[in-house]
């Protein structure tokens, strides 16, 4: 429960920076877009590599 | 809530507001290992009982603080004994309710209908009685929380753990200095397959979090959105994570929990990335932030249960294969 806390308290304090930086290179409407997107690939990746591994038996 | 008004009452540049609210954050990203480790140590109840007890009488000390600096002590101190609180209450969680999505769909329930209310009814106590209201409810409804960790059994911690009651009243002041070695084990524990899935979900669930405390409010305002709609939309978000918390244990019926885990926390980061696309159309936007809240919410019913199902085993079975039992 700590290290998921920790990591949580992270993604808070990382997310509005990197969408900051985002935004500043493709815009803000855009930024949405593109956190969303690599969000949403990553968790298609987890759930392949889960899936792959067979870790939920 | 309450602090940003007090600071603004109190003439607080809004820099010096930003960062004395972010302090809350400091804390837990630097402890809440450290803090997991001694609720293992020493049992969630009785630590529950100490940080239940400094949320209740912390709140109180806020109108007798003329200082900003004095304040972000506070601020860094409730931080820290809210998270801490949190991690107490799902490790309790975890451990009495064994992945049952009903008690833990019931438990979420009840954390959004805090937020739900909580702000509400601290705004009318500040209108109404000032800073001694609204801070004085603040420390009430912490002394509720202390009263519901009194009344559970003395002994659930140790009916869960198989340690003795003796173990867990060992402790020393040894144990309330981190440890670097509670750091290694903890961020260890990634190795898990279970453990790293579990972890990387919890972390993307908070993306979308994150766009919605940071730029969601501001593209908005900034495409002639009221404040007042902002505030609504927000609390939509609240109002359908209360359906979400209840919905998630018929969801079960028909899906795996990490299948539903994934399909929810994608709709929770798609439901806020698709803002920009619904423009100034206030109904759509009700209806993704809606879709937001409530995906949120049993998103975390599938946490909470995958972390009682899997995680907690192979974390036992690690342990006893690679690091020892102690």
């Amino acid at each position: 429960m700590g290290l998921r806390v920790t990591l949580n308290q992270m993604t808070w304090f990382a997310v509005p920076i990197v969408m900051g930086v985002v935004a500043e290179i493709f815009g803000r409407e855009l930024s949405f877009y593109v956190v969303g997107l690599t969000a949403t690939v990553m968790i298609v990746v987890l759930g392949l590599w889960a899936s792959w591994r067979n870790i939920f038996m | 809530m309450i602090v940003p008004i007090w600071l603004l009452q109190q003439g607080v540049p809004g820099w010096l507001i930003g960062i004395t609210i972010g302090c809350r954050h400091i804390g837990p990203m630097l402890l809440a290992i450290h803090g997991g480790a001694v609720i293992d140590r020493l049992g969630a109840r009785r630590v529950m009982i100490v940080l239940a007890t400094i949320s209740a009488v912390t709140p109180l000390l806020y109108p007798v603080t003329p200082f900003i600096w004095a304040i972000i002590v506070l601020q860094l101190v409730t931080g820290l004994v809210d998270s801490l609180g949190w991690v107490g209450a799902q490790t309790l969680v975890t451990r009495v309710m064994k992945g049952d999505a009903t008690y833990t769909g019931r438990m979420s329930f009840c954390t959004r209908l805090g937020l739900l209310i909580g702000p509400a009814i601290s705004g009318v106590a500040w209108d109404h009685l000032g800073p001694w209201g609204g801070f004085g409810l603040i420390g009430l409804w912490s002394a509720g929380i202390l009263y519901s960790v009194l009344i559970l059994p003395s002994d659930i911690d140790h009916q869960a753990d198989g340690k003795s009651e003796e173990q867990n009243k060992q402790w020393s002041m040894r144990m309330l200095i981190p440890q670097p070695a509670d750091y290694i084990a903890a961020f260890k524990l990634l190795v898990l397959p279970t453990i790293f899935f579990v972890m990387a979900m919890s972390l993307l669930r908070h993306l979308g979090g994150g766009i919605q405390a940071s730029f969601y409010g501001v593209h908005l305002k900034d495409i002639g959105i009221s404040a007042t709609t902002i505030g609504l939309l927000i609390s939509i978000n609240g109002a359908f994570g209360l359906v979400g918390s209840l919905s998630a244990a018929p969801l079960q019926r028909y899906f795996r929990a990490h299948t539903l885990l994934l399909f929810l926390v994608t709709g929770s980061i798609a439901f806020v990335a698709i803002t920009p696309l619904l423009g100034d159309n206030v109904t759509s936007l009700m209806l993704a932030s809606g879709a937001r809240g409530w995906a949120m919410a049993a998103s975390l019913v599938f946490l909470i249960l995958m972390i009682a199902r899997y995680a907690d085993t192979d974390i036992q079975t690690c342990r006893e294969k690679r690091w020892g039992s102690g």
